[in-house]
């Protein structure tokens, strides 16, 4: 295959079938229904003849089968398309258009502007002045900003194909990887030698920007690439709800066993006491095929269908559409980003249903990542303030410009030039800051509002624009910012000639290199820095160092080597910086707001009232992470803070022991308590004895805050709590690539394809745009999908046990010999046609509970989780299954004991007996469904008497295939009509089910009325409430005044409120308060659940979050909450509109 | 709702970029948005007390309709099974049996619905492919002559052989007119069991002449009508209990010498003379003969109408039961609920 030539196909037209089957032969059910399939093929042993079960096991096989195809063309189409993408190759010095299969290794190709890259590219040269090029990576991680990236010097003049075709370089490079963001090679020239780094290499699915035109060398071809190479299939999650099921299969393959066994006893006593004297019957005397074990093989296969055979493509179907639900709700679709959101597996779904444990990263994700310049600590001064949306403080300049501190040029000088963001001008417009720190362009727009602006990027040269005149500035090298360093360098000659080192970065890595006599400097600054962190703000420390003439010299050639080495680089580099970043002089600190995203607060009250426990994982500093848990209603002013900010293994141990007690205590107390742990603490707390303190610890708090978290510890923890939890699932979200691990590691992971990228979004396995989307994800979507996935999986045992487990009370009366009450026909095709709707719209349309019920009343979600899949209720179905299959059978046993049922006093003989329990079965099973459908819409409806109808159709057709087709349907022929025919039939189809059902229907309504479940409150309560019309009003205003359903709701509305001083009493009172009461920004808290503390008071108006009263403050107001130890300066804070407001 | 928390962000977007297409926009179809409209079942006493009342309100008229239609029937049994060969019973009818009157033969404890008995036939031999044995086994072919037997399998072969004539003795004795007009049903008569055609200048004899008779079997089946015998195909419909009836014959409405049985079975002494020759004794099995007419519900089994009776009176009496607790306790509801662990 060519060597750029991509497929990300599972399969081909060779490996389809092998490795199809090879997948579905790996799940149990179906290797047990394949061996049923062979045991039929021995003569005389089946009861069923012999493809009863190989036809529907092909169709359900095909079926799956169909899917498998589906998704892989969809692959296929877009692989095809992607492979015929056109490219110009250099061949004989001329550029050749062919396609992008086609690239090689080795070979020059030439990409124009807005094309993508075809493979990973050494740039060459380009358009732009000293081989310059701006990329979009979007495509790889979902960064939307412009990359700059330059050709080597020695490239860079080629910039014709006839030059080109003459030129010749070997190139050494790493073989490939998946590091997107790190790359090391040297291309030798004619026996010299250059390093060439990511800053020269364009990688395939990015695009070219701005640039007419560049020429680039092919490197990676198609697998190899870092694309590809990154686009690793997510591990394979499989729900609990899976795990469970498989349990019970399992049970009920031995329950199988059994019962085959028993029947082979039952039929060996029979044989032996009464064959030798029944003449008709003597012929089996001495059968060979007689024999115990022939026996139990013979139930074996009789009673097969215990197991539901259309179990797992009924499952697959259903998770399908359930996904497409998902991805097309409009409650989740997001305008501004035009996007949806998306269910990247299917198989998870009801999971969503019963997450214990959300794991949220901060930035990006609680927070906008939209970063406004704020405040500015220079000159042991503090500008700016909180009020303002973005920094705007003139006293800066005044200050300057009266020259009480020179510090302040210095500092915005800094933020112009210190930083690596692109500005991009287009003709007659603003300029725009392309960067990959939303920090960095937020800085240097800062610095542009205080007339400092900085325009345009040159290789080596920066020029800005200082209060009028035009400053150039020669970069002489960038020490770029690492997770580790936690700053980054610029090494600058100003121009006077002066190299200056500017250095910007956390405070304590600043402080620690600060030259000595800096105390008060830093104390000063520290206070400003603690104000900042206070409010939820990102802070970062500026310091400068003015170098000595030969100072840089000496040190250049060092970093220079450091940046040649292939093993080791970081490590070297960082050492080289660690060389010059020191005695530095402090300038001052900035403060950076992250806004909050979109009704976080919100969000997470309603997630804790579903009583799941959220977690926020943070890189950042303790300060700021708990700022923001506050501004987002993770904790409340009176909430207790555990903080664990120990540094040694001992220390954290005694710690968190001390903890778990208090813990207790404050349980007893009934008081809200959160944990605060950094990651140097964590990684004590995660490692021998203290893991289990820890661990009890996490479980009791209704918050937890972890910051200063590496990406690894924040899957750790994940995993931890997995561990711990074993029953709760537990859910990750984050949008960055920095929660890419956390993501995997969580049974559920959620992306926020937002703006940090598409990294998250793409390793998840559901990706929402926006954060407040989760409320509607979980409590909608997963309490639906998870109520229906477990009604279908229940309905399907029922279902089969309850027809099957017939054959059984029928072997009593049939001399233990494995006949079959059925025709064979019809029993195969019992789970492929006559009941197959029934589930499928049970897992398609049933709606437990209203969403807007479940959404503002987050309590519900938690009920639902105990309305699971327990052994209790399953138990409850498969003996509901047996009393119904005895109700049944013996009903239509006695029915037809006499046999004349029509007037013309003739008998129907075996299948009339047959054809009439089977005829009931399906009624009552397809009728059950429709009772235990929480919510008939007409597809519901349809499928469940269509299914009856469905096997009526099929009889009737079935009796008119004898002799048609040789012995096909001889047992049927006529049967039909037989049936159909007596009057008795269709007064016993009116009996039977409904006889079978009653119980069923009194049972439920006894519970509903004595012992309702929050579901039925909810819906009664709905119901009394919604405008209603016609018959339901009539019943409902009935109900209102005589039903206990007025008692009902008024129940509902005092469980499930959060507005105590609201008194329910009155029903009317209902009525308005809905009216009042805001729509989305509600959160119906809820004391339902006994084992959960109250409730404390919501520390905010919910009313300042009705949409209708914002028309004049956007709907994305940061609130935060100020929390000084004073009392009085307990702020609620207004960002948009400025209001302030005390409380 | 989030939509509505949007309308800010939106106008705020919209107004520059208000050509902006929106092309991901999911579909606001109710069946994509799962808002169709749809009906919530909640199983209160207001839908549950109805419901009940309303089976119960159905339920008992027709309980008394089939109660009365089975109570209409006229069924007499005649035990013959330790009875001699020709046996011979007294029959005491004591009112005019009017309608049309079926006559019965009932086996008892007979397993005519063994698998492996039930197996062993070849419909397609008794629709005309006389030499097609192949589901048959054992009784495919005479190990003998290695000739298929016809009509094959091991239902043919054990087929019920006792006769009966039923004789009315008040006046003089004049035998029941029988037929086996309407024994049968269509599909059998029609699609099920047909003789072989027949060349010109043959006898069906000569079309089974490749055969054998099975080895039970007394009679040849060519001189008794071959596959078409009535008996035969009667036999052949296998029950699905052990304990069954097969319709022998329909009373003929006519009038035979003194004696009119145009509306029935006149009242009086009947003597039944079964020629007794199948063994059921050896297995604990029974015989009898019987004498029954039907009503539009068929024969006589109450077990319909005395279930849609009580079931349906239980209907009442719950709807009754939810009535009284609706009433004594309903109000009560909330602080029985406030009891189960709630606060207010």
């Amino acid at each position: 295959m060519p060597a750029n030539r991509i497929s990300t196909c599972k399969y081909n037209l060779f490996s389809f079938l092998p490795r199809f089957l090879y997948e579905q032969f790996r799940r149990y059910n179906n290797v047990f229904f394949l061996v049923i399939a062979l045991l039929q093929q021995i003569p005389d042993v089946s009861p069923t003849g012999r493809y009863t079960t190989a036809v529907p096991f092909l169709i359900i096989l095909s079926v799956s089968a169909l899917k498998e195809m589906f998704e892989d063309l969809k692959r296929r189409r877009s692989d095809h398309k992607v492979n015929g993408f056109a490219v110009e190759i250099l061949v004989a010095g001329k550029w050749t258009k062919k396609e992008w299969r086609d690239v090689e290794v080795g070979e020059f190709i030439r990409v124009d502007n807005d094309s993508l890259f075809p493979a990973d590219l050494l740039l060459i040269s380009s358009s732009e002045q000293q081989g310059m090029a701006y990329i979009e990576t979007s495509n790889l991680d979902g960064e939307t900003n412009l990359k700059i990236k330059q050709a080597l010097d020695i490239t860079s003049p080629l910039t014709s194909p006839e030059q080109l075709a003459r030129f010749q370089a070997e190139i050494t490079c790493e073989p490939p990887s998946r590091h997107v963001n790190e790359f090391n090679g040297n291309i030798d020239v004619d026996g010299q030698a250059r390093h060439f780094g990511i800053d020269q290499l364009l990688l395939r699915g990015a695009r070219l920007k701005n640039t007419a035109w560049i020429f680039g060398a092919v490197i990676y071809t198609g697998h190899d690439s870092k694309l590809l190479m990154n686009s690793k299939r997510a591990p394979l999650k499989s729900g609990t709800i899976d795990v469970k099921t498989n349990y019970r299969i399992i049970f009920l393959f031995f329950v199988l066993v059994a019962l085959a066994i028993i029947s082979a006893i039952g039929s060996e006593f029979w044989r032996q006491s009464n064959i030798p004297n029944a003449w008709y019957l003597s012929f089996l005397e001495h059968d060979p095929k007689g024999s115990f074990l022939w026996g139990v093989l013979t139930f074996f296969i009789l009673y097969n269908n215990l197991i539901p055979i259309s179990l797992q493509v009924t499952l697959e179907i259903v998770r399908f559409f359930q996904a497409i639900y998902i991805n097309n709700d409009i409650e989740m679709y997001d305008p501004n980003s035009d996007s949806c959101a998306i269910a990247r597996t299917s198989n998870l779904n009801e999971e969503l249903g019963q997450v214990k444990f959300i794991m949220s990263d901060k930035t990006g994700t609680l927070t906008r990542n939209v970063m406004k310049f704020k405040r500015v600590s220079v000159g042991r001064k503090n500008y700016g303030n909180n009020e303002d949306d973005e920094f705007d403080d003139e006293t800066l300049l005044e200050d300057y410009r009266s020259g009480e501190s020179p510090m302040i040029l210095e500092i915005l000088k800094m933020m112009a030039i210190c930083h690596t963001v692109v500005p991009e001008k287009k003709e007659g417009e603003e300029l725009i800051y392309q960067s990959s720190s939303p920090d960095e362009a937020a800085l240097v727009r800062g610095a542009a509002t205080q007339k400092i602006t900085f325009h345009t990027r040159q290789p080596q040269k920066v020029v800005c624009d200082v209060l009028g005149n035009d400053e150039t500035y020669e970069i002489l090298d960038v020490i770029d910012f690492t997770s580790d360093r936690k700053r980054m360098s610029v090494i600058v000659r100003d121009q006077e000639g002066n190299i200056k080192l500017y250095t910007k970065g956390a405070d304590t890595v600043i402080f620690e290199r600060l030259k000595k006599g800096s105390e008060e400097d830093i104390r000063n600054c520290s206070a400003h820095l603690e104000d900042y962190a206070s409010f939820g703000y990102r802070t970062l420390c500026f310091a400068v160092k003015n170098l000595q003439p030969g100072e840089y010299e000496k040190w250049a050639p060092e970093y220079k080597k450091a940046i040649l080495a292939i093993d080791n680089r970081a490590q070297l580099l960082a050492q080289a910086a660690e060389k010059l970043e020191n005695s530095m002089e402090l300038v001052g600190a900035t403060a950076i707001e992250d806004k909050l995203q979109e009704w976080v607060p919100e969000t997470i009250q309603a997630l804790m009232a579903a009583d799941i426990r959220v977690w926020m994982l943070t890189g950042d500093k303790r300060e700021t992470a708990i700022n923001i848990a506050h501004s987002c209603a993770l904790v409340h002013p009176h909430t207790e803070l555990l903080i664990v900010d120990k540094t040694t293994y001992e220390d954290t141990y005694n710690k968190l022991e001390q903890f778990a007690q208090r813990a207790i205590e404050l349980e007893k107390l009934e008081k809200e308590f959160a944990m605060v742990i950094d990651g140097k603490s964590l990684l004590h707390a995660l490692t021998g004895e203290a893991r289990k303190h820890f661990g009890e610890l996490a479980l009791r708090c209704n918050a937890v805050v972890c910051c200063r978290m590496s990406p690894m510890q924040k899957a750790e923890v994940v995993e931890m709590v997995r561990s711990l939890a074993k029953e709760g699932v537990v859910l990750a979200i984050g949008d960055g690539a920095n929660d890419v691990a956390m993501i995997q590691a969580a049974n559920v992971g959620v992306g926020i394809s937002g703006e940090e990228g598409l990294q998250a979004a793409s390793a998840s396995d559901y990706a929402i745009p926006r954060f407040h989307f989760l409320r509607r994800l979980l409590l909608v979507h997963g309490a639906w999908n998870h109520d229906r996935s477990v009604k279908v999986i229940l309905y399907s045992f029922y279902k089969n046990i309850c027809l099957y487990i017939i054959e059984l009370w029928f072997a009593i009366f049939s001399a233990w010999s494995g006949q079959t009450i059925f025709e064979r026909w019809t029993i195969g095709m019992f789970n492929v046609i006559f009941t197959a709707w029934p589930p499928v719209v049970l897992g398609l349309f049933d709606h437990p509970v209203p969403a807007e019920q479940i959404m503002k009343y987050p309590a519900l979600y938690a009920s639902f989780q105990k309305r699971a899949f327990s052994i209790g209720n399953f138990s409850l179905w498969i003996g509901m299954a047996v009393v119904h299959s005895l109700s049944l059978f013996f009903l239509t046993y006695f029915y037809l004991e006499n046999q004349v049922v029509w007037a013309e006093g003739r008998t129907g003989g075996w299948l009339m007996l047959g054809n009439c329990a089977y005829t009931y079965v399906v009624a009552t099973v397809c009728l059950k469904a429709l009772l235990e459908c929480d919510s008939w819409t007409w597809p519901v409806v349809v499928a469940c008497l269509g299914s009856i109808f469905l096997w009526m159709v099929f009889v009737v057709a079935y009796s008119l295939v004898f002799p048609l087709l040789s012995n096909i349907g001889a047992d049927m022929a006529g049967m039909a009509y037989i049936m159909f025919s007596s009057y008795t039939f269709w007064i016993a189809l009116l009996f039977i089910p409904v006889a079978t059902l009653m119980w069923d229907l009194v049972i439920k309504s006894l519970f509903t009325i004595a012992l309702p479940t929050p579901r039925e409150l909810a819906v009664m309560y709905s119901k009394r409430n919604s405008s209603i019309n016609g018959f339901e009003r009539l019943a409902s205003s009935w109900a209102a005044n005589h039903g206990p359903t007025k008692d009902a709701a008024t129940v509902f509305a005092s469980r499930f409120s959060l507005r105590k001083k609201i008194q329910p009493s009155p029903e009317n009172s209902w009525l308005k308060n809905e009216q009042q009461s805001p729509e989305y920004g509600s959160t119906e808290m809820t004391n339902f659940t006994p084992k959960r503390r109250k409730s404390p008071p919501i520390s905010y108006e919910n009313e300042s979050f009705v949409p209708d009263q914002q028309e004049d403050v956007p709907p994305n107001v940061t609130r935060i909450v100020v929390n000084l130890d004073d009392e009085d300066d307990r702020i609620y804070m207004n960002g948009g509109g400025g209001k302030t407001t005390r409380v | 709702m989030p939509p509505q928390a949007q309308p800010a962000t939106t106008t705020s977007i919209s107004s520059p970029e208000s050509e902006k297409i929106l092309k991901n926009r999911p579909k606001a179809s109710a069946l994509r948005q799962q808002k169709l409209p749809a009906w919530q079942p909640i199983l209160t006493a207001s839908t549950v007390i109805p419901t009940v009342i309303a089976i119960g309100l159905i339920f008992i008229p027709i309980g008394i309709a089939l109660f009365l239609a089975s109570d209409s029937v006229f069924e007499l049994e005649v035990d013959y099974t330790d009875c001699g060969s020709p046996c011979t019973r007294q029959i005491e009818i004591k009112e005019d049996v009017k309608g049309d009157v079926y006559l019965y033969y009932y086996l008892e404890n007979y397993y005519q619905n063994h698998r492996r008995y039930v197996k062993s036939r070849t419909d397609q031999q008794y629709y005309g492919d006389i030499l097609n044995v192949k589901d048959c086994a054992p009784f495919d072919v005479d190990p003998a002559t290695k000739k298929p037997y016809a009509p094959c399998g091991a239902i043919a072969n054990s087929i019920f052989n006792d006769t009966f004539s039923l004789t009315y003795s008040d006046t003089l004795p004049v035998l029941v007119p029988v037929t086996t007009e309407g024994v049968i049903w269509d599909v059998d008569k029609d699609k099920k069991f047909k003789n072989p055609t027949i060349p010109a200048g043959q006898t069906l004899c000569s079309v089974f002449s490749g055969t054998v008779k099975p080895p039970n079997w007394q009679v040849d089946p060519c001189t008794n009508g071959g596959f078409e015998n009535v008996d035969f195909i009667i036999w052949m419909r296998t029950a699905a209990l052990p304990n069954f009836r097969k319709l022998w014959r329909i009373v003929n409405k006519e009038k035979v010498g003194n004696a009119d049985f145009t509306n029935g079975l006149p009242k009086g002494t009947y003597s039944l003379t079964v020629i007794n020759n199948y063994p059921v004794k050896s297995f604990g099995g029974r015989k009898k003969f019987i004498i029954s007419t039907t009503s539009w519900a068929g024969g006589k089994n109450s077990f319909l109408g005395i279930a849609y009776l009580v079931v349906g009176s239980l209907a009442i009496l719950l709807g009754v039961v939810f009535i009284i607790i609706h009433v004594k306790f309903g109000h009560s509801m909330s602080e029985l609920s406030n009891v189960n662990g709630m606060d207010h």
